[in-house]
């Protein structure tokens, strides 16, 4: 194993795959009751009570700005560790397997390129790696609380 | 312990030092006893010099070298014999809160000039003192005994010489040897130096071990003498005595044996080094006895209470020093000591010097109170705790939840520990909660300062202070009350010479009072000031346009001064430095508002104003209403509602529109509403076009006839009612609340979330984000329209029922135990009166027009039963009809009805209801009909020898009565009742009306209300028990007994009973009636205004 190897934690959200570092993740669910809460930004799903945390579920594919996507069901949900930021997670469709990545595979993000995603967006994004089949887009964790903060 | 952590604990410590030296000078300067004043000097003496301590302990020089200088200023005072100089008291003062500040920024302490405050407190040291003040000074250190210097003896050998040893960081150490078995040594160092550095950096060399008797002599010799100051030289004994050399103050003249120390200390730190000794002496084959060492403390003792060196001893001092001490100290201590040495030298030395720091040692006055039976935790810790038993609550949930049929066992320990939960819940919340006299320390310096400032003359007093409050509460609490005295003594006490020319003394008195009951705290900020004066406020309100003169004519004096509150308003003639700049009022009331309390004010023109706050006892858990709004469910924190109407189609309550607002018709007023469902689908907050389209799109509902049963909650937030629709109601629960996510803070309409029993997350509505969502753009002279100011108790429910055709009964239902749904059939005939079995117990039916002049009616199958409160036998009143209950202040007008039975009348929804007195109907029953019993006859006996005046009764039938009720129904029932007793009663509507009576005449007995405007009744008594009355006074209230019943006794009342308990009353009006009879023997009715007792 090179020393430059990280494993990523990949899930799929709207037929893509995504995946941030193994250790910004605390917990997986699958806790399915979530509140809405009026008033807050479109990204935000609502509030999900895991053993009386409550957590702050983000919605990943309107976080991705996929235009026309309705609001994603509560399946599964990608709970971050508090130092990645306060008592949130991310609603993806499933959770996949735990790969491992070379940092010579992540190729950086060019956003001037991409049309789908907006200059704000691009923050969100780490790198792209691509695995046997497909893709996998590599979010920046920390990032992701900051994003929700300034859309409102 | 980290370095971080020490200066926390530092800065901790220091703050309370601070407070406690500020307490010691302000009562220095307010008492006259001179015994009193030495002690609050002793004992700010001994703070500064704990602050002092530790500062170098820390190495901040710059606190030390002001807290020398305090010092000595004190020190003086301390050996002084007449009252400290004011002027010194007040740099004192200044010194104080420099300390405070730099303490404050302990990281940064050189940003001070403490040059001009240092020179200052020196002026107020004798001449002689400051002029040796140079940097050249030099102190010494004597240790002596047979004491070796492990490391360093070596070198040395037991002879005479002198060491001149330079370490880098000292001027000059010497260390001379003595030839005997006792060595001496000497360490002089530069008054700059540290004297806890200069242990240190002994230790570097070796260590203090003693096979015999040493002792550590600090003085001055005389080779180095003449760079000696007085108080210098007792600074560096108390300097060292915090590196916990243990040596005692005043020290210079007499050495005092080691171990002697801990038993005259206080107790923490004796345990601690007894500890040691003990463990030490176990380890020391040659113990000696306990007596011997007690032996060595007592010969100590007197020197304990010698006067401290103070400038002008210098003289006495210089040559007593050596001989007093070797020949006195060394033949008693010296066999005694030698088990204790080791402990006590090697803490001198050790690095570990925190626990002495931290227990101040002299013969304090206080010192039980320093017993630890309690410690500090950080909040986080309490955070996660509270956390904890959240998730517990939630697990025992699910388990109950997961529990079978038949699992009878497994359910018992489940609810078992439900219990244990909830106690948990109880008590990990009150490890947050703290007295609000924490709060209240700060306050007498501040009214001292604003006092002397504005020349005014005030004195604060504080009530309660032990009532507790959540931590974070009383935090939040702090600048409301500021900003509430600030303004009493700047508005509202008058100048000494303008109190004198109305007759009050020229002291003005604030007091703040606290007081807990009901889930709140009511904090009460009351002054005798000048008062708010009506005609000001209504000259600002109409300058400002708010209001009409007509309009404002309609307006109480509480509503006139709740415009205080509004922004921008500010009735201060001009703006001073204190206030009066318009900002204030509404910042305190927005402040109390989002902790969820309330503020009211009461003021009458020249007797003063009286500010009440009330607070919930802690935000982390809050009663709130749970509501369904479509499918979400949600809290409203119940402090904000004020009522809850239902509405459905075919009642009474509806809806009402203009063309952009909706409108509840309620009883006078309209209150404009709000639909949460829209709010919470429109995350913007309202325009002027989404209000039309809303009203546009309920009205087409309307009209169709669609809307189902909902309810509107009645909303008081930020001084307005505003009403908000729901779609239903489920009940209240006590919610732990969590606060928002941090990134939701633009999100103002909810202010928390909470996880419900069933583990879904409701999110807590916020009043005040509603309210602002909802008419953001209301002009300000609308929100005025509803005064925040109300009395709940002024509110009452009554039950509207009627019997016959003609007529429509009230009963409050206060009077009200129950209600039965009776069947014809179960009524029973027995001498022609009916009875019917409620509960086990026969009831007599009483049918009105059978006692009262009223229509008679044919009873259906099935009748209700009214059964009220209060009466011994049991009775029923029968109605045809439960039409509804109404809330109404109850004002009745007397004389429309002239039945004895009828209290009184009132229009209630547009039609004549008469009130009952269940008292004459239950006379009127069972003096008729029913006299057989015993109890009833003697009843009935009593009642008509009093009515005839011709009784032998004790307090005869001409007892009168002052009666004070602000609330004409209860006053005119409670007047019957003390009438039917062949009392004369003359009655006062509250306690500023009674007080005026109550001189007025002779009263063997005065009832006062409680809960009453202008002046409530715990007030009037303080008031009329001041004034000078001293017969029987009654507490009557409708709040609980338990709960006030010592507060009115602390007050002044008598006794304490419940409202409208008919026979309760009438027996506590006798006993104490008799009561005082007794006290007063002669038999006449007007000794009570006396003054004898």
């Amino acid at each position: 194993m090179s020393s430059t190897e990280t494993q990523f934690c990949t899930f799929r959200a709207a037929d893509r795959l995504f995946g941030v570092p193994v250790q910004d993740v605390k917990e997986i669910t699958t806790e399915t009751t979530c509140t809405l809460i009026p008033h807050a930004p479109e990204v935000v799903l609502g509030y999900v009570n895991i053993r009386g945390q409550i957590i702050l579920a983000l919605d990943l594919k309107i976080l991705m700005g996929w235009s026309g996507s309705e609001p994603s069901q509560l399946r599964c949900m990608v709970i971050f560790k508090p130092v990645i930021g306060p008592l949130f997670g991310l609603v993806v469709d499933e959770v996949c397997e735990i790969v491992s990545l070379n940092s010579d595979h992540l190729e950086s993000f060019r956003s001037g390129g991409s049309t789908e995603l907006g200059e704000s967006r691009a923050k969100l994004i780490h790198g792209v790696a691509k695995l046997e089949h497909q893709l996998v887009v590599l979010l920046n964790s920390r990032m992701l609380l900051p994003y929700v903060e300034n859309v409102a | 312990m980290s370095k971080l952590q020490a200066s926390n604990e530092f800065v901790i410590e220091s703050r309370e030092h601070l407070q406690s030296l500020e307490d010691s000078l302000l009562q220095i300067e307010n008492s006259d006893d001179l015994a009193v004043i030495q002690k609050l000097v002793h004992e700010a003496f001994r703070v500064v010099h704990s602050l002092k301590g530790n500062a170098g302990f820390f190495g901040l020089t710059d606190i030390r070298e002001l807290a020398h200088a305090a010092e000595s200023v004190l020190e003086i005072y301390r050996s002084a014999s007449d009252r400290p100089d004011p002027a010194g008291v007040q740099s004192l003062l200044s010194a104080g809160d420099r300390l405070r500040a730099m303490v404050d920024s302990v990281d940064t302490p050189s940003q001070f000039d403490n040059d001009s405050l240092i020179a200052q407190l020196n002026a107020f040291l004798k001449p002689s003192s400051s002029t040796d003040v140079g940097s050249d000074k030099r102190y010494q250190i004597t240790i002596q005994g047979n004491v070796s210097i492990v490391g360093l003896i070596d070198r040395i050998s037991s002879q005479d010489a002198l060491m001149d040893i330079r370490p880098s960081r000292m001027l000059d150490w010497s260390i001379p040897i003595h030839s005997q078995s006792d060595v001496s040594v000497t360490i002089g160092f530069d008054s700059s130096l540290d004297p806890m550095e200069v242990m240190d950096g002994l230790r570097d060399f070796g260590r203090i071990e003693s096979k015999d008797s040493p002792w550590i002599d600090i003085s001055r010799t005389a080779s180095v003498l003449p760079y000696f100051g007085d108080t210098d030289s007792v600074d560096v004994v108390r300097e060292l005595r915090y590196g916990q050399v243990n040596l005692r103050e005043g020290l210079p003249e007499s050495p005092v044996f080691l171990s002697t120390l801990p038993k005259s200390d206080r107790a923490p730190q004796s345990t601690k080094t007894n500890t040691v000794a003990s463990h030490l002496t176990t380890a020391t084959p040659k113990v000696q006895p306990q007596s011997a060492i007690s032996e060595t403390l007592k010969t100590n003792q007197p020197r304990q209470t010698t006067p401290k060196i103070g400038p002008t001893t210098e003289a006495v001092v210089q040559p007593a020093m050596q001989p007093v001490i070797k020949p006195a100290m060394q033949p008693v201590i010296q066999p005694a000591m030698q088990p204790v040495i080791q402990p006590a030298i090697e803490p001198v030395i050790a690095p570990t010097i925190q626990p002495a720091i931290q227990t101040p040692s002299t013969q304090a006055p206080t010192a039980v109170s320093d017993k630890p039976t309690s410690i500090r935790i950080p909040v986080d810790l309490l955070d996660r705790l509270m956390n904890l038993v959240g998730e517990l609550t939630i697990v025992r949930n699910q388990s109950q939840a997961t529990l079978g049929e038949g699992e009878d066992a497994a359910r018992a320990v489940s609810q078992r520990l439900d219990s244990v939960t909830s106690e948990l819940q109880d008590a990990v919340l009150k490890t947050r909660m703290q007295p609000v006299g924490n709060l209240f320390g700060r306050f007498p310096r501040m009214v001292r300062d604003l006092a002397r400032q504005l020349g005014k003359q005030v004195e604060i007093s504080f009530l309660g202070q032990e009532v507790e409050l959540d931590k974070s509460v009383l935090e939040q609490l702090s600048d409301p009350l500021t900003h509430l005295i600030r303004n009493s003594i700047d508005h509202g006490i008058e100048m000494p010479d303008a109190r004198a020319a109305q007759g009050k003394p020229a002291v003005g008195r604030i007091t703040v009072a606290a007081r807990a009951g009901d889930g709140q705290v009511h904090i009460e900020i009351k002054d005798d000031g000048r008062g708010i004066d009506p005609a000001i406020i209504k000259a600002k309100v109409i300058a400002l346009g708010l209001k009409s003169e007509s309009e404002l004519a309609k307006l109480n004096p509480k509503e006139l001064a709740s415009f205080i509150l509004l922004p921008g308003f500010s009735t201060a003639a001009k703006v001073t430095d204190v206030s009066g700049r318009g900002v204030g009022m509404d910042v305190v009331k927005t402040n109390i508002e989002r902790l969820e309390g309330s503020l009211t004010i009461d003021s009458e023109l020249g007797t003063g104003t009286t500010i009440l706050l009330r607070v919930p006892l802690t935000l982390a858990i809050i009663p709130c209403l749970i509501v369904h709004v479509g499918k979400e469910k949600l809290a409203i924190p119940q402090r904000a509602i004020e009522e809850i109407v239902c509405i459905y189609p075919g009642g009474h309550s509806e809806i009402e529109s203009t063309h952009n607002a909706e409108y509840l018709r309620l009883r006078e007023s309209l209150v404009p509403v709000a639909r949460m469902d829209e709010i919470m689908a429109n995350p913007k907050p309202f325009n002027e076009a989404d209000r039309t389209a809303i009203v546009a799109k309920y009205v087409q509902q309307r009209k169709r006839h669609e809307s189902s049963i909902q309810y509107v909650l009645v909303l008081n937030a930020s001084g307005r009612r505003y009403g908000l629709l729901v779609d239903d109601v489920k009940g209240t629960e006590e919610v732990v609340v969590k606060p928002m996510h941090p990134s939701l803070k633009k999100v103002g309409t909810f202010s928390g979330a909470t996880v419900m029993g069933d583990g879904c997350v409701a999110l807590i509505a916020s009043a005040e984000g509603i309210i602002a969502h909802a008419d953001a753009g209301l002009p300000i002279a609308e929100k005025i329209q509803a005064p925040s100011v109300r009395n709940p108790d002024e509110v009452h429910r009554v039950l509207l029922f009627e019997f016959g055709p003609d007529e429509r009964f009230a009963l409050p239902l206060i009077q009200i135990k129950r209600i039965e749904a009776i069947s014809v059939d179960s009524v029973e005939n027995v001498g022609g009166q009916k009875f019917v079995n409620i509960g086990g117990v026969s009831t007599r039916l009483i049918f009105l027009n059978e006692v009262l002049n009223v229509s008679g009616c044919q009873l259906d199958k099935e009748f209700h039963v009214i059964m009220p409160k209060f009466v011994v036998e049991p009775m029923g009143i029968v109605a045809s009809r439960i039409v509804d209950t109404e809330s109404m202040s109850i004002e009745l007008q007397e004389a429309s009805v002239s039945d004895p039975g009828i209290l009184g009348t009132a229009l209630i929804r547009d039609r004549l209801s008469l009130f009952l007195d269940t008292q004459y109907l239950r006379e009127k029953t069972f003096t008729t009909h029913l006299g057989e019993t015993t109890q009833k006859k003697k009843s009935i006996e009593k009642f008509e020898a009093d009515a005839q005046h011709q009784t032998d009764d004790r307090f005869g039938p001409s007892a009168h009565v002052l009666l004070i009720d602000d609330t004409p129904f209860f006053r005119e029932i409670v007047r019957r009742y003390l009438e039917s007793q062949g009392m004369t009663i003359v009655t006062a509507v509250d306690g500023v009306d009674g007080l005026q009576k109550c001189f007025s005449e002779d009263f063997d007995l005065i009832v006062s209300d409680i809960e009453m405007p202008n002046m409530n009744g715990w007030e009037f008594c303080a008031a009329a028990r001041q004034q000078g009355y001293h017969g029987p006074m009654i507490a009557l209230s409708s709040l609980s007994k338990l709960e006030h019943e010592e507060f009115a006794k602390e007050s002044g009342f008598d006794t304490y009973e419940e409202k409208l308990d008919h026979d309760r009353l009438i027996q506590t009006v006798r006993r104490t009636l008799d009561d005082a009879r007794r006290r007063k023997p002669s038999p006449t009715h007007k000794s009570f205004s006396g003054g004898a007792s």
